[in-house]
């Protein structure tokens, strides 16, 4: 996408946006070209490749090709819209904003260290407009990340519901608006990004270590996802306008400092999120007394019966279950020790890399969700 | 043919997915409205615009999702099951990176940001006088062509990478937790210029048509190997695609000074 990049072009991105809004009837067809473009060339490459390997080394006719031509067709119409549109009404304004909370004039009031010299950090928490914006903006603009949906849909999928999509979602975007606050404030006060990014990674092993396993790939993957089409931009603005405000920030470096916040503190939210989930879960399993109509965790055989009730510990610590990973895989039915995926019924033709494994007909035992 | 049924069918899940999308953009139209009418105390400037955007962006996630149902996930599945029904793993390898290197070699987004980065860097400043216009255009296309090129290998082989790691099952968070170390080495070693724009690299390759495909295909694959939880072993190959570019980068920071 010509948006999802960090810091370099977001800069040049949100003045074309501010020249656009002058016209924006006259840029918006040309906008709509410029982006289809991009897209059409951004899908490219992929059609290209699933064609030759399809073609000439799988050999077999694609199923669905109408539905599937329809479904590319869509996803770059869709694209182009969301982009263009995000470029006409949100990307101005937003950008907008968040220069005109970094500037002078709106500071004035707030703080005055044009005239008297006072340091930023002395009056760091005067700036509670801008923390609130970038904890507004961080939390919206994820919620609303294309790249996000996808992999929480996914997740929801693979995980026959034992993730929701919307908590995911939210569990992600709370991470967002809590690192680009953080973020802010780190801007404001001067300390060093790497002490941040570096406390953030060990406390992400600290949780990994203690996280239920099968939710540490989706964490680290929703890392990877929010540095993406609707954050990046307004973001960067917003990093980019606070550093350059504020006396010895450096623009470039405090810029992409936001971008690292925003692909940190998701991890760390998600396996927060996983935790709490399984630590009410764990709760719930140790009241045998309270009643539970809908499915009693004896009939289910998942991971509270069979496994937390003989050692609940060991496959909980992700750095040491490697020896109990065999066991694992084949008692994997719900969140904590990797939820059940409904196999396809045609699954005896493609496992060609092993034998077929034994389909677990259970349902989670139980669904706080 | 489309028969009407078909066309009911689309019509109504277009409906409820734009009703979805409508939904997912609520909190970033109350923070922008809120912020100007309370904080800067300002009239929503070309309201016009304003809401023609926000229909466009409304449609435009709908049908994007509306696509991924119908295109991307169920491809990237279809592909994962043909190559592991083939067996060859490969050609698995060989399909991993050239969907990788591909995507990324032509992202725009890289395209822009590569040459960004050789017009600040390959500058007469850094390199001293005596160049001319001409030998400094070349070296510039050659920086840019070379920084494409790094980063989309990088992301070829963390595909490699990401897909061996769902054959055998290891464990990803080593890889990400050991990339990281590596990462905080290199950074304290590599060029200051280098440092933003390897961070930037990371964040390009994980474009909004690449995400969706990598994830069905990690999850068809590890869903169709025996012993693989899609859950455990699927995800993880966009976290892959993510760090690999800033190693790369930072590394060819490294060696091109």
């Amino acid at each position: 996408m010509v948006l999802n990049s960090g810091g370099i072009q977001g800069l040049e991105r949100g003045t074309v946006a501010i020249v656009a809004t002058d016209s924006a009837e006259d840029s918006l067809t040309w906008y709509l070209v410029e982006c289809f473009g991009s897209t059409i060339w951004n899908v490219l490459p992929i059609a290209a490749v699933v064609i030759v390997f399809q073609v000439l080394v799988l050999r077999r006719p694609l199923q669905n090709l109408p539905s599937l031509s329809w479904g590319f067709l869509f996803v770059v119409l869709g694209l182009t819209f969301f982009l263009v549109g995000l470029e006409v009404a949100l990307f101005p304004l937003g950008q907008a904003m968040a220069r005109q909370l970094t500037s002078p004039e709106f500071l004035g009031d707030q703080v005055d260290f044009g005239g008297r010299e006072i340091p930023a950090q002395v009056v760091w928490y005067r700036f509670y407009w801008t923390y609130l914006f970038a904890f507004l903006i961080g939390f919206s603009t994820t919620v609303a990340e294309p790249s996000l949906i996808a992999v929480a849909m996914k997740a929801e999928e693979v995980s026959g519901g034992a993730v929701r999509a919307r908590g995911l979602r939210f569990a992600v975007a709370l991470g967002v608006a809590v690192g680009i606050t953080l973020g802010a404030f780190r801007i404001v006060m001067g300390h060093p990004l790497a002490l941040y990014i570096i406390l953030g990674y060990v406390f992400v092993m600290i949780q990994t270590y203690w996280a239920p396993r099968s939710i540490v790939p989706l964490a680290y993957d929703s890392g990877g996802v929010t540095t993406s089409t609707v954050t990046v931009p307004l973001v960067t603005a917003l990093g980019l306008g606070l550093a350059s405000q504020i006396p010895g920030r450096n623009p470039l470096v405090d810029g992409f400092g936001l971008i690292a916040f925003a692909s940190l503190f998701p991890i760390i939210s998600v396996l927060g999120y996983a935790q709490l989930e399984h630590w009410l879960q764990q709760r719930w399993a140790k009241k045998p007394t309270q009643p539970n109509t809908k499915s009693p965790p004896l009939a289910a055989g998942g991971y509270s019966t069979r496994v937390a009730a003989t050692d609940p510990n060991t496959l909980n610590h992700g750095l040491t279950a490697i020896s109990t990973r065999i066991e694992s895989n084949q008692a994997s039915t719900n969140l904590e020790d990797g939820p059940h995926f409904p196999r396809e019924p045609q699954g005896k033709t493609c496992n060609q890399f092993g034998s077929k494994r034994a389909n677990l007909q259970t349902r989670r035992p139980c669904d706080l969700n | 043919m489309l028969s009407w049924q078909t066309v009911k069918m689309i019509l109504q899940g277009s409906l409820r997915a734009i009703w979805a999308s409508f939904r997912d953009l609520i909190p970033i139209i109350i923070t922008v409205v809120f912020f100007q009418l309370f904080v800067f105390q300002r009239e929503l400037p070309n309201v016009a615009a304003l809401l023609l955007g926000l229909a466009l962006v409304m449609a435009g996630l709908a049908l994007f999702i509306r696509g991924l149902e119908m295109g991307l996930f169920p491809l990237g599945e279809q592909m994962a099951k043909d190559f592991a029904r083939k067996g060859s793993v490969p050609w698995l390898f060989a399909f991993a990176f050239s969907m990788g290197f591909g995507t990324v070699f032509a992202e725009p987004a890289l395209i822009a940001v590569a040459q960004k980065a050789a017009d600040l860097i390959v500058a007469p400043e850094s390199l001293g006088d005596g160049w001319t216009e001409q030998e400094l255009r070349q070296r510039r296309q050659t920086f840019a062509i070379t920084l494409r090129a790094v980063v989309a290998l990088s992301v070829g082989c963390s595909l490699i990478l990401g897909v061996v790691r769902i054959i055998r099952g290891w464990q990803l968070h080593y890889f990400i937790i050991g990339g990281y170390i590596l990462v905080t080495i290199l950074t304290c070693f590599a060029p200051a210029g280098v440092i933003g724009l390897a961070y930037d690299a990371g964040g390009v390759t994980t474009s909004t048509i690449t995400v969706p495909l990598t994830a069905a295909l990690g999850v068809g694959l590890a869903s169709c190997i025996q012993g693989r939880n899609p859950m455990l072993d699927g995800f993880g190959l966009i976290a892959f695609a993510a760090l690999s570019p800033i190693i790369f980068v930072l590394l060819m920071g490294i060696l091109w000074y």
